[in-house]
C-alpha cells in the first residue's frame, strides 16, 4: 500500500466553505464576486455545500464559478458532508 | 498484468465505451473516425473500421488500455485497492459486486472538436457520443435494477461537459465528476467509497495540486497502442488551450523505461511518446535540448520497433534542425528497417500573424509572432523531407478574428500543398453556448471560412491516399481497412471538386436545420433553468 492512501487532502478540507441556501437565478454572478474576494483574500481551496437545492439543480449557477477560477480548486457538495475550513461564508 | 486476485471480483471497476475502448487496429490516428458520424457505411462497418473490440482475458480485461485509465488504475493498485480495468462488454459481470464504476473519457457528448465540428457539418450526431450514451445508459440502469449502492464516477479531460448537461447528471445517476490530474485525488475517493462516506458531487484539482513526478504512477498494463507519456503541460500558454495551465513535468527515463517494459511484456511492439511538444522533452524553454531527446529516443528505440510522437510545435521542429539538425539525428536514430516515416500531431490554428499574436503569442517562440506563417512553412518543408507526417489543425472563429485573418489562413494552406500532410479544420465553440441544445448556432461560417474548409479538405484528400498506400496502411495486413478508407477518400475528393462557398454555406444551414430539428430537449430541473 502506497504512502498516499489514508491521507486526506482533496475531499475533506477546504480554505473556505461557502454554505449555498438556495439556488437562484443570479446567484451565480453573487457567488463569482464572493469567491473573488476569498481570492483577493489567499484562499484558492473552496467547498461549496448545497443545501437547498441539488447539484443538477444549481449546476447551471455554479459552472461559471467552478470553471472560472482556473487556479483555484473546488469541491461542490451536499448538505450532509462534512468539511473542515478555515472559514464559513453563507450566500443565500 | 501481475494484480490478479484468486477470486476475482473488482471493488473499482474502471471502464469507458468502445470508441476509446479499443486499439483502432493498432493505427492511432484511425480513431478519429469515432469523432464523426458513419458517412458511406453503415454504422456497424464505421466502428469496425474505427474502433474494433480489443483482445481481452478470461476476466474482461483488456489487453490495451487508454493510458488515462492505466494511470487511474495503477494509483488504485498502488494504494492497494482491488482495482482493475475491465472491457464494456463485461462490466455486467462485476457490476452486482462492484462499489464503484470509475469511467476516463476525452469526449464524453462530442463536444470537443473535431467531434461538434463533423456534428455541425453533417447535421448528425458522432459515433462516440451514441456509442457512449449507449454505454451509460446501460451502467445507470444496471445501477438502478441491480446495484443501487454503487457509485459512478466520471472524470478524464471531458469531465467538464458534465457540467453542461445536468439533466444526463441526474438521468445516468453520476455520483461524482472529476476534473484535472485525479492520480492522488482517486485514492481518497474510493476510501471515502470503501468507508461508506458520502462522496462530493464535483472535484476539482488545482493546477498547484497536481501529482509532482514521485505521485505519478506507472502503468500496470499496456496502454493502447503502446502509448506512454513524456511529458505533462506545455510553457507556451495559448489563449484556447487548458493544457498550459498545468505545472510543467517532465517524467524521468528510468519511469518511461519502467513503462516501456510493461508495454512489451504484453507483446507491444510499436508505441507513441505523448507529450503536448515532444521536441521539447528535457527542455526548461522553448529551444529543445538536444542531449535528453536524443537519450529518450535511444531508450525508446531498443523497446520499441516503430515509434511515433503524439504532438510536437512547429517552432520546435524549426530550431531543432537549424540550430542543432536535430530532426536529422532523431530521424538516424528512429528509421531502420521496422521504421522509415513518423505520424505526429501538430497545430498551424491560424495563418495570420495578426491573429497569432493575439491568441498564441509564444507558439512561435523563439520566433517572433510576426513570423508564424514562415514558421509553419519551413516546418512542414522539414517534416517532409525527414518522412515526418504531421496532421495539423486549424482553428476557424476564434474570438478577434477577421475576414482578412481567415484569408491569409487560405492562403497559406495553398503554400503546403507540396508537403505531405493532412489538415484539419476545426471550429471554436464558446463553452457558454453548450449549455443550449442548439450550441451549433454560436457557430457562424463567413464566405471565408468556406473558402478554407474548401482548401483543407482539398489538402487533406489529396495527400490522404499516398499517405494511406505508401506510409500508413502499407502492406496486405492493412489491405481490407486501407481499401474501405480509399473508397471514403475518392468520394470526398469527387465531393471536394464540385464544392463552392456557397455550397459548403448552404450545407451548412442545411445541417444545422436537421440539427435543430433533431436536438434533445433537457428536462428543466428546476423552474425557469434548463
Amino acid at each position: 500500500m502506497n504512502r498516499l492512501r489514508g491521507k486526506t487532502v482533496y475531499t475533506d478540507t477546504a480554505d473556505a466553505l461557502v454554505v449555498i441556501k438556495t439556488c437562484r437565478r443570479g446567484l451565480g454572478r453573487q457567488l463569482y464576486n464572493t469567491i473573488a474576494s476569498l481570492i483577493r483574500e489567499g484562499a484558492y481551496k473552496f467547498a461549496l455545500r448545497l443545501e437547498g437545492s441539488s447539484f443538477e439543480e444549481c449546476l447551471d449557477e455554479i459552472r461559471d464559478v467552478v470553471q472560472g477560477f482556473i487556479a483555484s480548486s473546488f469541491m461542490v457538495v451536499d448538505e450532509s458532508y462534512d468539511v473542515k475550513a478555515k472559514r464559513t461564508i453563507v450566500v443565500d | 498484468m501481475k494484480v490478479l486476485p484468486n477470486e476475482f471480483k473488482p471493488d473499482f471497476i474502471i471502464t469507458v465505451d468502445r470508441s476509446l475502448m479499443t486499439n483502432h487496429h493498432g493505427k492511432e490516428f484511425i480513431g478519429f473516425m469515432t469523432t464523426g458520424p458513419a458517412v458511406l457505411f453503415p454504422e456497424k462497418i464505421w466502428m469496425y473500421i474505427a474502433a474494433p473490440k480489443p483482445k481481452v482475458d478470461k476476466h474482461g480485461r483488456p489487453l490495451q488500455a487508454p493510458y488515462g485509465l492505466r494511470k487511474i488504475e495503477a494509483a488504485l493498485v498502488d494504494a492497494g485497492f482491488n482495482a482493475a480495468i475491465i472491457d464494456p462488454d463485461y462490466v455486467h459481470r462485476y457490476i452486482r459486486k462492484a462499489k464503484a464504476i470509475l469511467i476516463g473519457h476525452h469526449d464524453y457528448f462530442a463536444f470537443n472538436p473535431p467531434s461538434s465540428e463533423w456534428w455541425l457539418v453533417t447535421g448528425r450526431e458522432p459515433v462516440n457520443r451514441k456509442s457512449f450514451l449507449r454505454f451509460i445508459s446501460g451502467i445507470a440502469r444496471a445501477k438502478r435494477e441491480l446495484n443501487p449502492s454503487l457509485k459512478i464516477v466520471v472524470g478524464g479531460p471531458a469531465a467538464w461537459q458534465w457540467l453542461y448537461v445536468p439533466h444526463y447528471v441526474r438521468r445516468f445517476l453520476v455520483d461524482t465528476i472529476v476534473e484535472g490530474e485525479a492520480e492522488k485525488v482517486v485514492i481518497e475517493l474510493a476510501q471515502r467509497i470503501l468507508d461508506g462516506k458520502p462522496l462530493p458531487r464535483y472535484i476539482s484539482v488545482a493546477p498547484r495540486d497536481s501529482p509532482r513526478i514521485e505521485e505519478i504512477p506507472v502503468i500496470k498494463g499496456a496502454s493502447v497502442n503502446g502509448l506512454i507519456e513524456i511529458m505533462r503541460g506545455c510553457p507556451r500558454g495559448c489563449k484556447f488551450c487548458s493544457v498550459t495551465l498545468r505545472p510543467l513535468r517532465h517524467i524521468p527515463l528510468d519511469k518511461i523505461e519502467a513503462e516501456l517494459k510493461v508495454n512489451v511484456e504484453a507483446g507491444i511492439r510499436d508505441g507513441i511518446l505523448h507529450s503536448e511538444d515532444v521536441l521539447l522533452y528535457g527542455s526548461n524553454n522553448v529551444i529543445p535540448n538536444p542531449e535528453p531527446l536524443l537519450k529518450l529516443h535511444k531508450l525508446v528505440k531498443r523497446y520499441y520497433r516503430v515509434v511515433g510522437w503524439s504532438h510536437v510545435s512547429l517552432a520546435a521542429v524549426v530550431v531543432a534542425e537549424q540550430r542543432f539538425k536535430l530532426i536529422t539525428r532523431l530521424a538516424e536514430i528512429l528509421y531502420d528497417d521496422y521504421q522509415f516515416y513518423l505520424g505526429v500531431q501538430t497545430g498551424i490554428e491560424t495563418g495570420s500573424p495578426e491573429l497569432a499574436k493575439k491568441i498564441m503569442p509564444a507558439k512561435a517562440a523563439p520566433f517572433k509572432p510576426e513570423q508564424w506563417p514562415e514558421i509553419v512553412e519551413e516546418a512542414f518543408s522539414i517534416m517532409h523531407e525527414h518522412n515526418i507526417i504531421p496532421a495539423a489543425t486549424i482553428i476557424l472563429g476564434l474570438p478577434g478574428e477577421t475576414p482578412d485573418d481567415v484569408i491569409k489562413t487560405v492562403e497559406l494552406v495553398e503554400r503546403l500543398k507540396p508537403y505531405r500532410s493532412l489538415i484539419v479544420p476545426m471550429f471554436f465553440v464558446p463553452m457558454g453556448a453548450l449549455r443550449r441544445s442548439d450550441w451549433f448556432r454560436a457557430v457562424n461560417l463567413t464566405r471565408e471560412h468556406a473558402e478554407l474548409l474548401i482548401a483543407t479538405l482539398k489538402h487533406s484528400a489529396y495527400w490522404s491516399k499516398e499517405i494511406m498506400a505508401k506510409f500508413y496502411l502499407r502492406g496486405a495486413k492493412y489491405m481490407p481497412i486501407r481499401v474501405l478508407l480509399e473508397m471514403f477518400v475518392n468520394r470526398a475528393l469527387k465531393f471536394a471538386e464540385t464544392l463552392t462557398p456557397e455550397k459548403v454555406l448552404a450545407f451548412i444551414e442545411e445541417a444545422k436545420e436537421r440539427l435543430m430539428k433533431s436536438v434533445e430537449e433537457p428536462e428543466p430541473l428546476i423552474k425557469g433553468v434548463s
